[in-house]
């Protein structure tokens, strides 16, 4: 197939809110690749949170089609997005991705109890080396043990990603993550992501209002220059 | 099983919360399971009070009044009944044995009891007890009594202690006292938490002593005592006594003499099946048991409220939590799961500790409430009601569990991933 | 508190121990051991809807009709525990006629394969005659004295 490169496909989609006349988001047709790094910029209230959200299977668009690796949300249930979702996508918030009364290990693991596909993906090897070997990358290798309270801002996104990568996504999507951190800290934490996300080969979808990471990304997209709404 | 260790920690990250809510739902089980345990108890110390007795006798009255006064000794008799009509009746070839008792007078608000020794072979209490002797035995001479259990401990008396007679069962100044024939305590009876520990009991012709020099109801006049060494078992004749209590040879016979005694041309009696009557006037005390089992079902009900609102509480504070399970790959039904998990686990600890609770309870109240109030704590650990109660309890905690996790199912559904908080 | 609650009860126990009542009667059980009676005193009233004397044909019938259904049905209204496999026979019918009143007294003789005590039993007096509307239930067997009162299709009384 001459699309088998190609991971999201979008057609004649929309997204009207209930209780809305007009649709938050249009887009007649857009794709994105399998292994690139898409910055997806749009200033806030512009419908990004909406097209990550129905990107990640949560809200179901409301007519068109979406198909992710070839399957169709808009056929799909809600659990079956769900378990899609748990499947082959990892997500990283702006901030608080942590469930604050699991320590930083058992925030990591949470994906693979809720989907045995997710834990297949990790392959036969020990679950406890994987995730050792991928923090040590993230440079959280030492605060597995630790509690969620303890960790600084910076670390808690890490570990954020750390859960979002486990078990090889073909997909990760992220709101703003780095928007908590000073610019130092958002360039090393962008390299980070991408140098793992390569070596997984994942699929980076990053949504933001602030360009300034902009040039890190292997492609760059206004919302506006999709979404044609009104 | 990543829920039951997400609740569980859950639960402890909030654990003062839970620890209220579980105590609160514990105390109201505890209350529920002691309210039907006493109720057991009460039911089973009162209607087994006596036993092995198929009639008692009495003059014409009420046949509660006839049990309270007999059994319970509680209030009087309005008309004794005549030693010979007691003779005649014994006759019947029916009746296997009988227990005369005679009422009337008193020892410190203790009620003073004439009877003879078949008293302690024949009368029996829960099921197959028997009157026992903790110390002594039974009265053998005229100025002899046996006291109860009660009577010895809260007046301090042991053998062989001096024992004066008060006329009429009430304490306090201005009644007679027959101190011119003081007893001696030649027995004291085990505790049987039964009214029995609460009287003294001396032989029919030492009730009948106490009277032999009065006239019309008064004391005599010095001249006219007649000495305490006078006076033998075989001078004194019984001239009355107040009720009696009879064993028949079969059941199928009771209905039959009873309805005899009942029909006695000689004078008017009333004979009646204690049990029967027992079980009337518990019937009778079932609403105080409807009350107090509607109250301790309220209780429960606080303690859910209080659940609910310790849960919709948390959940505010939770729905990022929810959006962070769904960013993961929960289901939304997973989530309403994991909620009601956490209720059916909250109820479930609350209904354990309430059932230690109330064990815990029993094991230290029981003498207490044994000595206090007859009611004596028995029977299996479990009823199978007790076991409806509490499998209510849970689906009842369960369903209120409900509650809260549809909205957080909602919350979360509407919240999507993006929780503005 | 035991005192308070035996008083309290006076009041309600004080109740319907009169003597003839439409509607209300009186049944007495006594078992030793496998056999056992029953008695029963019923106002006529309850069972074939009239007291006065039965002169008439039709009405000489009715009472009649009425005492055979209570033969023939005592097993239906009085329900031991099947397993007992009792058999319940009867023994004395009698009708005390006085001017205006009428009692039926009849007694049954019970026996059975296991003793009765300790077992359950069921009453189902409406549903063969609908105007016995209560009945005092009085039942000795062996150590056991219990009494209920039946208003209800499918009472019982635990024999325990």
């Amino acid at each position: 197939m001459a699309s088998s490169n190609i991971l999201i496909e979008i057609r004649d989609l929309q997204y009207i809110y209930p209780g809305q006349a007009t649709p938050t988001l249009k887009i007649p047709e857009f794709s994105i690749v399998r292994g690139e790094q898409l910055f997806l910029y749009g200033p806030s209230g512009t419908g990004k949170t909406t097209l990550l959200e129905m990107l990640s299977g949560v809200l179901k668009p409301s007519q068109g089609s979406l198909k992710i690796l070839g399957c169709d949300f808009v056929k799909m249930s809600d659990s079956e997005r769900d378990s899609f979702r748990a499947e082959h996508m990892g997500y990283v918030f702006q901030n608080f991705n942590l469930i604050p009364y699991l320590t930083v290990q058992e925030n990591i693991e949470l994906p693979l109890h809720l989907s045995a596909a997710r834990r297949a993906r990790l392959g036969s090897v020990d679950t406890e080396m994987v995730i050792r070997a991928l923090c040590g990358n993230l440079g959280i290798g030492d605060l597995l043990g630790k509690k969620v309270g303890e960790l600084s801002v910076g670390q808690q996104q890490r570990v954020a990603v750390a859960r979002a990568l486990l078990g090889k996504p073909d997909l990760l999507l992220a709101d703003e993550p780095t928007s908590a951190l000073d610019t130092d800290h958002r360039e090393k934490f962008l390299k980070l992501m991408f140098e793992l996300s390569d070596l997984y080969g994942t699929t980076v979808v990053f949504v933001s209002h602030d360009r300034s990471m902009e040039k890190l990304f292997s492609r760059s997209i206004s919302l506006d220059s999709i979404n044609k709404v009104g | 099983m990543v829920f039951l260790k997400l609740a569980i920690k859950s639960l402890k990250n909030r654990i003062f919360a839970t620890t209220l809510t579980v105590i609160s739902i514990a105390l109201s089980v505890s209350l529920l399971l002691s309210v039907e345990r006493a109720k057991r108890a009460a039911e089973e110390g009162f209607t087994q009070t006596i036993s092995k007795t198929d009639l008692i006798v009495g003059a014409r009255s009420g046949p509660l009044q006839l049990i309270l006064y007999t059994v319970f000794n509680m209030g009087n008799a309005t008309h004794n009944i005549s030693y010979e009509s007691y003779e005649d009746i014994k006759k019947i070839p029916a009746i296997e044995w009988t227990i005369p008792y005679s009422l009337g007078d008193g020892h410190r608000g203790f009620r003073v009891v004439g009877t003879n020794q078949d008293f302690f072979k024949y009368y029996h209490y829960r099921g197959d007890r028997k009157v026992e002797f903790s110390q002594g035995g039974e009265f053998r001479d005229l100025w002899d009594v046996v006291l109860g259990a009660e009577v010895a401990r809260k007046l301090g008396y042991k053998l062989g202690s001096r024992v004066v007679v008060a006329h009429g069962v009430t304490k306090g100044e201005g009644i007679q006292e027959h101190d011119d024939k003081p007893f001696v305590v030649a027995g004291i009876l085990e505790p049987t938490g039964t009214p029995l520990d609460r009287a003294v009991y001396m032989s029919l012709e030492g009730m009948e002593a106490l009277h032999v020099d009065w006239q019309e109801g008064a004391a005599p006049t010095a001249d006219k005592i007649i000495p305490r060494e006078q006076l033998t078992k075989d001078k004194l004749k019984v001239h009355s006594i107040t009720a009696f209590f009879v064993g028949a040879k079969s059941r199928i016979e009771t209905l039959k003499l009873q309805r005899e005694i009942n029909t006695y041309k000689e004078e008017p009696l009333l004979a009646i099946i204690p049990g029967v009557t027992l079980s009337e006037l518990w019937q009778g005390l079932s609403f105080v048991e409807g009350v107090l089992r509607i109250i301790s079902w309220m209780v429960v009900l606080v303690g859910f409220m209080a659940m609910l609102i310790a849960l919709t509480t948390a959940l505010n504070e939770r729905r990022r939590e929810m959006a962070i399970l769904r960013a993961v790959g929960a289901k939304s039904r997973q989530i309403v799961g994991l909620l009601v998990f956490e209720s059916t686990l909250l109820t479930a600890l609350g209904i354990a500790l309430g059932v230690f609770l109330s064990w815990g309870l029993v094991a230290v109240l029981k003498p207490w409430i044994e000595s206090e109030f007859g009611l004596y704590l028995v029977g299996p650990w479990f009823t199978s009601r007790e076991l409806i109660y509490l499998v209510i309890t849970l689906i009842g905690g369960t369903v209120i569990g409900l509650i809260p996790a549809l909205r957080a199912q909602s919350l979360a559904l509407k919240d999507g991933l993006s929780v503005k908080l | 508190m035991f005192k308070v609650l035996l008083l309290s009860t006076m009041v309600f126990a004080a109740r319907e121990h009169g003597a003839h009542l439409h509607g209300a009667g009186k049944i007495s059980m006594a078992f030793d051991g496998k056999r056992g009676k029953i008695e029963l005193h019923v106002p006529a009233e309850s069972l074939y809807g009239f007291e006065h004397e039965a002169k008439s044909k039709k009405d000489r019938q009715k009472k009649e009709q009425a005492l055979l259904k209570l033969e023939e049905k005592i097993s239906e209204m009085i329900v031991l525990d099947p397993s007992l496999k009792c058999e319940i026979k009867k023994e004395i019918f009698e009708v005390n006629q006085q001017k205006n009143h009428a009692e039926v007294e009849a007694e049954f003789g019970v026996s059975c394969e296991a003793p009765v005590a300790g077992s359950e039993i069921s009453f189902h007096m409406q549903k063969v005659f609908p105007r016995l509307r209560k009945v005092q239930v009085d039942v000795v067997a062996d150590g056991v004295q219990k009494s209920l009162q039946v208003t209800n299709n499918g009472d019982s009384l635990g024999l325990k």
